[in-house]
């Protein structure tokens, strides 16, 4: 009666206990892994910190610094007088398409009018390619007697920043640390505005009445720029940079830009920033091509003279 | 089978007990060195070791030495021992060690990164103390938290989240932990100061620091550029104190029912505009959409990017909620004087704002009047409040 089951195949019982036996073992595995993974994490990044530089390093870091011998010694250039940088941002190639923005709550009315949908102006592209929101500051160290007049005026002077129907008027925006910021609010209905710097610049977030305004004192220079927003309507957005010079400069609808009262005679150091790409680090200038390591553009102006820049930015890199 | 689930189980627990083993390690802020793209391997390792040479390890701290700042002024080194190092309780004489690790780190993760074993399973997630960043606190926004509020937060804990209370502890183990809570948010924002100095100066095959090194001039310079940082971050922390916000005296009328009408005014209106994240009924259901500062940077609206974060060790993203402010529970404390400082000044590293500098002293207790009448106000009172039909015609 019995009928022989075919030889190839094991029992059932034999199966299954032996798919019981490989599931451990894969089980085994598996937590092996996931331990190992767990134990792993965060020292994956870097290789392992030797305590031998460590102590070095303490001892160097100890050592009581001194007179402040070592910046005297280093006899800076001194500025020869004044110069005019400007120039034109151009996009070549088409740029990127805007994302819409998710306009919604009750304020759309405001914000929305008509319920127009509204889109992102991470990149604006005016007349001819001309490429709005690209920011170029000074990061070389400035003395104080480098400034001219005109600039040391304005230090302290305050400056307006905007928002309407829930855009903020400037996407990117440059101030010096020591101006005082006056932030509008131009909208019938209360926006907050949230400033988010890295560093220096103190932080910032406070309720702007309907049609009111806040005052904002940054006290410290930032590096690179920042991002602001407005927590009630959290698509609204912008860039901001305080510095301790004034030689920045934001580029307008078209593309254009001007830098007056630049120190001349010696070389400076430009950054060149737009929020997609960040640090812009390969361009062309006047017909050339020219690597911007971290955005860093080094130049010298002669006194007196007004150098015109003419730069065209490859689409690819605000993809 | 039994023995090989019991090798299974046997060889986790050996695996796991490695993980806690006694060299713990401080970990790499990978997560923000990835935000600034920047970093490479050898400089990561390079910060590693500056942070060791400057702040110890979790077994052995140490505090900076700074030519310009007396850090002792700021934390101690003897207090913050007793905090340090493995769990340890040998006899009753020797001086306690371990009381970080002991009470905080299975939340708040040995390096202070919020990210302890535990941490994950909470909502909201424990503090990751490396920005500097606190909520509950008496200083303004961009102002570092005082020792007493410290303090206050290890007594009290953070009612309505996973945050105990600690005042079972005797007062100096309460000493030692809020220095090392400091301690740990120091070394963090000193790390996070070096990763940006580093994506915005150096070149890649560049260090911060350059010892063991030959070019003494080179070394120079840069342990001025350490020390200034490392300064930066203390002096905040030094100047606290000073920075407390002051409360002014509630105005003396005995009409509270008037103070609270006045507080819903402004409540509801468009000056002050708490409506628009708290809601028409105060449940928290307003704008909802936004981060904590924790999480922006970790970019939670492309899910892309937050993916490569959350791999690096960061946790999934989540929005915040404004508080439901009907159920009485203040988070960061419930005397009217701190929700006073939560309305005036905001609460720093979230979506809630400080009130418009247009509003003085007597509105803002009129609005601390209002909220803390919210839980025995009936909701149908608030639907139909005539404050918001003047808020549409605006
Ligand atoms: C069970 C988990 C858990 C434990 C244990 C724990 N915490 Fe917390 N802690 C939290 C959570 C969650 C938060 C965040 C609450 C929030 O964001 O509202 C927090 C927040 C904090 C804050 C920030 C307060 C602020 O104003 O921002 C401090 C400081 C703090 N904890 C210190 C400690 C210390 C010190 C210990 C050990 C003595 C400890 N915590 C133990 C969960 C914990
Ligand atoms: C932009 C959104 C937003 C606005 C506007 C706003 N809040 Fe908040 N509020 C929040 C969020 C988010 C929290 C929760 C923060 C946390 O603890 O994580 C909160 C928390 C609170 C708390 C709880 C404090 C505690 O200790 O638990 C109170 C009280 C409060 N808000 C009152 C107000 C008042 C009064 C106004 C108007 C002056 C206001 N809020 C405006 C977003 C907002």
């Amino acid at each position: 009666m019995t009928t022989p089951l075919t030889p190839q195949k094991p029992p059932l019982r034999a199966t299954i206990s032996s798919m019981r036996r490989a599931s451990t073992y894969y089980l085994l595995l598996a937590a092996l892994l996931v331990m190992l993974g767990g134990c792993g994490r965060g020292s994956s990044v870097a290789p392992k910190a030797e305590m031998d530089i460590a102590e070095a390093m303490r001892a160097a870091l100890t050592v009581e610094s001194g007179e402040d011998d070592s910046s005297a010694a280093v006899e800076q250039a001194d500025s020869t007088g004044f110069a005019t940088l400007k120039g034109r941002f151009l996009l070549d190639g088409s740029p990127p398409k805007m994302p819409l923005l998710p306009v919604k709550g009750d304020d759309v009315a405001i914000c929305a009018p008509g319920g127009a949908p509204v889109f992102s102006n991470a990149i604006v592209v005016g007349k001819d390619g001309g490429l709005a929101n690209v920011l170029l500051y000074v990061t070389s160290d400035i003395p104080d007697n480098w400034l001219h007049e005109a600039d040391v005026a304005t230090a302290t002077a305050t400056v307006d920043f905007d928002q309407k129907q829930c855009i903020f008027l400037s996407r990117v925006f440059a101030m010096r640390s020591t101006q005082t910021l006056k932030i509008l609010n131009s909208d019938p209905i209360g926006h907050n505005t949230n400033i988010t710097p890295k560093q220096r610049a103190t932080p910032f977030n406070q309720t702007i009445g309907a049609n009111s305004f806040a005052l904002y004192t940054p006290g410290g220079e930032e590096r690179a720029p920042f991002p602001v927003s407005c927590s009630i309507h959290p698509w609204m957005k912008a860039w901001m940079i305080t510095r301790g010079n004034p030689y920045f400069a934001v580029t307008d609808k078209d593309g254009y830009f001007e830098i007056p009262r630049v120190p001349s005679g010696v070389e400076l150091e430009f950054r060149v920033w737009h929020e997609l790409p960040a640090y812009i680090e390969s361009a062309t200038l006047s017909g050339v091509p020219v690597k911007w390591p971290k955005g860093r553009m080094k130049i010298s102006l002669e006194k007196d003279a007004t150098v015109d820049m003419n730069v065209s930015l490859d689409a690819g890199l605000f993809n | 089978m039994g023995r090989a689930w019991a090798a299974a189980v046997g060889v986790c627990l050996l695996l796991q007990a490695g993980c806690n083993s006694p060299e713990a390690a401080f970990h790499f802020n990978a997560v923000y060195a990835h935000k600034q793209s920047g970093v490479t391997k050898s400089q990561a390792k390079n910060v590693k070791e500056i942070l060791i040479a400057q702040f110890g390890t979790p077994d052995e701290p140490a505090i900076p030495a700074l030519p310009d700042l007396d850090v002792s002024t700021v934390i101690s080194l003897d207090r913050l021992k007793m905090s340090a190092g493995p769990v340890e309780r040998t006899d009753d004489t020797a001086p306690r060690r371990g009381l970080y690790r002991e009470h905080c780190a299975h939340c708040h993760g040995v390096t202070g990164d919020g990210r302890g074993p535990t941490a994950r399973f909470l909502n909201p997630y424990p503090r990751d103390y490396r920005r500097g960043t606190f909520k509950f606190k008496s200083t303004p926004v961009g102002g570092r938290p005082t020792h007493a509020d410290l303090k206050r937060i290890l007594v009290d804990g953070i009612p309505g989240t996973a945050m105990p209370s600690f005042k079972l502890l005797a007062a100096d183990e309460l000493e030692s932990l809020i220095q090392y809570v400091k301690y740990l948010a120091i070394r963090g924002e000193v790390e996070r100061s070096y990763i940006l100095e580093i994506d915005a100066e150096l070149e890649e095959e560049d260090l911060l620091l350059n010892v063991p090194g030959e070019d003494a001039e080179q070394v120079a310079e840069q342990v001025e550029v350490i020390q200034d940082i490392t300064s930066m971050v203390l002096s905040r922390w030094a100047n606290a104190a000073g920075q407390a916000t002051e409360v002014p005296a509630h105005p003396v009328d005995d009409d509270k029912i008037a103070s609270i009408t006045r507080g819903r005014e402004l409540f509801f209106g468009t000056t002050a505009n708490c409506v628009k994240c708290h809601g028409d009924t105060a449940l928290g259901d307003g704008q909802t959409t936004d981060y904590d500062e924790w999480t922006k940077e970790i970019d939670p609206t492309k899910p892309h990017l937050a993916a490569e974060y959350v791999a690096l060790g960061a946790f999934s993203p989540r929005n915040i909620r404004p508080r439901n402010l009907r159920q009485g529970v203040y988070r960061g404390g419930r005397r009217p004087v701190d929700i006073y400082w939560r309305i005036k000044n905001g609460i720093e590293g979230t979506p809630m704002p400080a009130a418009p500098a247009t509003l003085g002293s007597d509105d803002i207790w009129h609005l601390v009047d209002y909220v803390r009448s919210l839980p025995y106000e009936a909701l149908s009172q608030a639907r139909t409040s005539g404050p918001k039909f003047q808020r549409e015609r605006n």
